[in-house]
């Protein structure tokens, strides 16, 4: 384990025991002038601090702090070992944490951070967006460049052959030569995880206009399981947008990817090209698309081997003048002849002839041997390099790109950028990848060449040579290579080292496939000795939806923990752990239990883990879904939880945040206030298109489309529902609850709407994938109620009253608690109805003590919502009971209490009984005339050809005057005075004299407050308020 | 478990050194410029493996034969 230094103390291994020594005192500098490197942690951030020989040589040894963020590395020098005094170093962790945005408590919780804030392009090598760079004298291919050109009428260019025909020289000459701006990306095999292939489509595409893929990259970011279809339909849609002409986009390589996800990916992106996009791919076996199709549209241009070949014409070109030879041209027929025209093996032919003066004797021997031409030939040119060369290119050859610093560290010696000019010069097969000179590679057949004759000659040395390599891109800030070097050198503790602190953010950040085989390329006890990391792989398992693998690593942590569990280490790895279960139980829908592990988690976690108590606490918000307290007094803690979690960048958790303060004010039957607390989300992620597309909107579209269906709304109810489906359906992982809201909402809607069938599937299809996922029993059973209320509004009482029976509910059961309380409110409908048809007054005065009882226990916990159904039932049970007057009045009571939030549902649901009572109520001279118009008109629209044609309550309601919750600020009010004039965001930032950025802001904030989606709405509601 | 032995023909002799390349496979040159990669491949990764290398290498492939063991060895093995 690396030394830490943790609350002022350093603690260290040493000498088969643990070791602690205070910051500050003699052990402390004592100690340091014999290390080489700790780890300072506080609340503020992480950093490696590493003993380092300054550079000039002539010094001493410094002290260097790295820090280590989104992939790329911050360097800041520390001083002398006299200088390391705690307090410096706490200041270098406050100047870590103002330079970037999240402070690197590496651990985030197991959500994912606002896109805005970071950077993902840190992770990715510009080298590999350049068009690598031309040699000065080259064969003009004008015929096989006229094809290319004419290729671009079409939307694919195919150029595929094996590796040394020439494609990527084509290409590079092709695009040189015709001034065609194109994006570039050389692939390599790490490029194998769809999030990384994704953000270097959109980071080559943006080398052509920056504002290409912004919002898709933003999306692909957000969190760890986007739909990369939502990613792509938003790129293609840039694409179409894209005034600027053509864009040319070239893959080089693609054979190296062999992940589905990516060729299912290119596929959508080939199907779905806008004109605008021409696709270039050149690889060595032809991919996965569907070629004969594009074929047959005559979409398709190809270049194949055939095509690639050097015609004897431009053999002799090549050898003459690129590589300065002075052959016959019956030489030049023999050798293109004997090659087949693969310009690699010319290229290696001409590299032999170099200065031999028996070009015959050459010839003679070359053709003679049957020998592969490759095999024959790297062989001849490398026994020509001086030693110094051979064993530059024998070492520095397991490097997929390389740069001169690089390379001294691998030879450890410091002529490494000369070398590769001289090899350059020499056209050895090395490739320049910049127009700097500063990165190569060689060319792929020679590597291999080369590789495998490492291999053969002196295997023990590969290991040590990967080493170098993965420090080398270690102290440079690229932590990926480092990796893979890392791994390559099956050096599993110096991986382990790399991704433990920033494995988890990179998964986060959607890189779940990249970091899940990193863990997975680790032997079990490299993990298992390594608390945090272990818990950041069952984090990572749970990313990635592997949900049993999680469990097992879990209890792995947990059975190899230390019998003392106090140490601070042990309990936070507990209260990780914890957070991890309480998710689980989540997704199991086991609320109570998941509550319970997050109060857990909040003793176990040091304060300094600030993100994933957070965490922690938004999970505690559940127990009031469980007791259905939502008395002020109980859940006046939430809206901070809320604002913080918003404040923190946490994005996932912030969202569900949210949605559960909306459904606690739904529960207080504060249907307006849930709305507008639901419209926060908007300031979190501003752009709509992102944040449909984030799966953990789910949850957020269903309690809307909740709300927009209690208010009549049944349009907007639909599209938001719909809306969640879609997204449930990319995602295994979705909190149970918030499943049972889409489903029950989208049963009742399809009920409203008349299609009573397709009502009924619904639940059925919610109970199987309940019975599916281990859902706990009393989810399925309140959805089994809702259907039993549903059959009996479809008119069949049979198959409600078989139900009512088998539930072995009565009405003088004693646990009214709020988890029981749907069954009871299906029951009494069961029983009104019932009770109507065979005048059974015993079962209907039940129901009327029950509903008492039920009131009474809502109303005492402050549940109004559940207060004004159970009022709209006593209702109707006194309306049977032939007690008109006294139904009126209670009736009265419930429109009291839902007429300023805009309730309608509630009493439409109940259909021409209601109606009944209504029209009696509006006949005493109620004084909400217009609002009893609104819940009539609704009730009658029972049959299903008028249902749909009712125009949503939110339009036909009437004017309810109630000051807003949050008031609008003086400036709010300057802005909505003008947006009502109908001016646009840069005119009012102009009167305002603000930026249009503030403007924005501003609108945001008004819709929120509001409760609106637009300016037509604002303005409209404003003046229904008489704010304007 | 029966292991699988394969014959892989490419176009051109090799040298013996790269049967370390190709995992360890034995390399025969025979008549009219043919070489045939012979021996125990471990399962369909591992066969996939060794075609992509002699993609890589632009080595022209001629074919690929999976080897039946012969029938008194089924027996034996049985």
């Amino acid at each position: 384990m690396i030394p830490t230094v943790e609350n002022n103390t350093l603690y260290y291994h040493e000498n088969g025991r643990d070791q602690q020594i205070t910051v500050g005192t003699s052990d402390w500098y004592a100690w340091l002038a014999t290390a080489t490197s700790f780890r300072f942690r506080n609340e503020h951030a992480t950093f490696t601090a590493r003993r380092e020989r300054a550079s000039n040589r002539r010094g001493g040894w410094y002290w260097k702090a790295y820090h280590t963020q989104e992939g790329k590395r911050q360097r800041i020098y520390l001083g002398k070992a006299e200088d390391l005094t705690l307090d410096h170093l706490n200041a270098v962790t406050q100047t870590l944490a103002q330079t970037t945005p999240m402070t690197a408590s590496s651990t985030a919780a197991l959500t994912a951070l606002p896109a805005a804030v970071r950077a993902p392009a840190n992770l990715l090598l510009d080298t590999k967006l350049h068009i690598p760079r031309l040699r000065a004298s080259l064969v003009r291919r004008s015929h096989l460049i006229e094809r290319l050109q004419q290729g671009m009428e079409g939307s694919l260019l195919l150029v595929s052959a094996p590796a040394g025909f020439g494609k990527t020289t084509l290409l590079a000459q092709w695009l040189t030569e015709s001034g065609i701006r194109a994006a570039w990306l050389s692939l390599s095999s790490e490029d194998n995880d769809p999030v990384r292939f994704l953000s270097y489509i959109i980071a080559t595409l943006q080398t052509l206009d920056s504002a290409i893929g912004t919002t898709a990259l933003t999306l692909l970011h957000a969190s760890a399981s986007t739909p990369l279809k939502a990613v792509l339909a938003i790129l293609t849609n840039d694409l179409a947008s894209h005034e600027r002409g053509r864009v040319t986009l070239v893959l080089d390589d693609y054979q190296v990817v062999t992940a589905e996800p990516i060729h299912r990916a290119l596929a959508y992106l080939v199907e779905h090209a806008p004109s605008q996009l021409r696709l270039v791919i050149a690889t060595r076996s032809d991919p996965p698309l569907p070629l004969a199709r594009l074929r047959a549209r005559g979409q398709l241009t190809e270049l194949r081997a055939a095509e690639l070949r050097f015609a004897p014409s431009e053999a002799n070109v090549f050898l003459h003048e690129v590589m300065g030879l002075d052959l016959s041209i019956e030489a030049v027929i023999t050798l293109d002849d004997h090659t087949e025209g693969w310009i690699a093996g010319l290229q290696l032919a001409a590299l032999s002839l170099r200065g031999r003066a028996d070009v015959v004797g050459f010839l003679a021997a070359f053709t003679g041997s049957h020998r592969f031409v490759l095999d024959y030939l790297s062989e001849e040119v490398f026994a020509q390099q001086p030693a110094s060369v051979q064993s530059f290119l024998l070492h520095t050859c397991i490097l997929e790109r390389m740069t001169g610093p690089l390379c001294n560290t691998l030879m450890e010696r410091e002529d490494g950028q000369v070398m590769l000019e001289a090899i350059d010069k020499a056209n050895l097969f090395l490739v320049s990848l910049d127009d700097e000179r500063q990165w190569y590679r060689y060319h792929h057949l020679f590597a291999q060449v080369l590789r495998a004759r490492l291999q053969q000659t002196t295997p023990t040395v590969i290991p040590e040579l990967h080493h170098r390599a993965s420090r080398w891109y270690e102290q440079n800030g690229f932590i990926i290579e480092a990796v893979q070097h890392a791994l390559s050198a099956s050096d599993f503790e110096r991986v382990a080292d790399l991704i433990e602190p920033i494995g988890l953010m990179m998964a986060l950040q959607g890189q779940v496939q990249t970091v899940l085989s990193w863990f997975n390329a680790l032997p079990d006890p490299v993990i298992y000795a390594r608390l945090l990391l272990n818990v950041y792989y069952a984090s990572v398992l749970l990313l990635s939806h592997n949900i049993e693998a999680c469990i097992v690593c879990l209890q792995e942590i947990e059975h190899r923990l230390p019998v003392d569990r106090s140490s601070v280490q042990v309990r936070r790895v507990l209260g990780m752990a914890a957070i991890l279960r309480a998710t689980i139980a989540l997704y199991r829908g086991d609320g109570s239990r998941s509550v319970t592990l997050a109060q857990q988690a909040l003793d176990l976690l040091p304060e300094t883990e600030q993100i994933w108590r957070l965490s922690a606490r938004v999970h505690t918000i559940r127990a009031h879904f469980l007791s259905g307290d939502v008395r002020p007094t109980s859940i006046d803690w939430v809206p901070e939880v809320v604002t913080s979690v918003c404040r923190s960048g946490d994005f996932l958790n912030a969202l569900s945040s949210i949605v559960m303060l909306a459904r606690l004010q739904m529960m207080q039957g504060r249907l307006r206030q849930a709305a507008a607390t639901c419209e926060r989300v908007k300031q979190l992620i501003p752009e709509q298109q992102v944040f449909e597309g984030i799966a953990g909107n789910a949850a957020h579209s269903f309690i809307l489309g909740e709300i927009r269906y209690e208010q009549n709304d049944l349009v907007e109810s639909e599209r938001l529902i719909t809306q969640g489906m879609r997204l449930t359906g990319e995602t295994l992982l979705i909190d149970a609850r918030s499943l049972i809201v889409g489903y029950t909402t989208q049963a009742r809607l399809q009920q409203a709407l008349g299609k009573h069938e397709q009502a009924l599937e619904t639940l059925d299809a919610f109970i199987t994938l309940a019975r599916e996922r281990h859902f706990l029993s009393w989810m399925i059973d309140r959805v089994a109620a809702l259907r039993a209320q549903i059959e009996l509004a479809q008119g069949n009482l049979a198959a409600a009253a078989h139900w009512a029976q088998e539930s072995g509910l009565t009405t003088d059961d004693r646990d009214l608690s709020y988890l029981h309380e749907r069954k009871y409110v299906a029951l009494v409908r069961v029983y009104i109805a019932q009770g109507q048809k065979d005048h059974k007054s015993a079962l209907l005065q039940g129901s009327l003590q029950l509903l008492y009882r039920l009131q009474q226990e809502a109303e005492r916990v402050a549940r109004m919502g559940s207060a004004l159904e159970i009022l709209i039932l006593r209702a109707l049970v006194l309306d049977v009971l032939g007690e008109q007057q006294q139904a009126i009045h209670v009736l009265e009571q419930a429109v009291t209490l839902a007429k300023p939030e805009g309730y309608v549902r509630p009493f439409a649901d109940e259909g021409k009984a209601m109606g009944r009572l209504l029209t009696q109520l509006q006949a005493t001279g109620h004084g909400a005339q217009r609002y009893l118009q609104t819940l009539l008109a609704a009730c009658e629209a029972g049959d299903p050809a008028s249902a749909e044609l009712t125009p949503p309550v939110k339009n036909a309601s009437p004017k309810l005057l109630q000051p807003l919750i949050d008031p609008l600020s003086q400036r709010e009010l300057e802005v909505l005075r003008l947006l009502a004039e109908g001016a646009s965001n840069a005119v009012i930032a102009e009167q305002l004299v603000v930026a249009t950025s503030t403007v924005k802001r501003h609108v945001s904030n008004i819709f929120a407050k509001l409760a609106v989606g637009n300016r037509v709405q604002a303005v409209a509601r404003a003046r229904e308020l008489a704010i304007l | 478990m029966a292991e699988d032995k394969y014959q892989i023909r490419v176009k051109g002799h090799l040298g013996q050194e790269w049967s370390v390349w190709f995992d360890g496979l034995t390399i025969t040159n025979v008549e009219q410029g043919e070489a045939i990669l012979s021996g125990v491949v471990v399962d369909q990764a591992a066969l996939f493996g060794i075609l992509l290398k002699i993609r890589d290498l632009g080595l022209p492939l001629l074919a690929v034969n999976h080897v039946e063991p012969h029938r008194e060895d089924l027996k034996e093995g049985k």
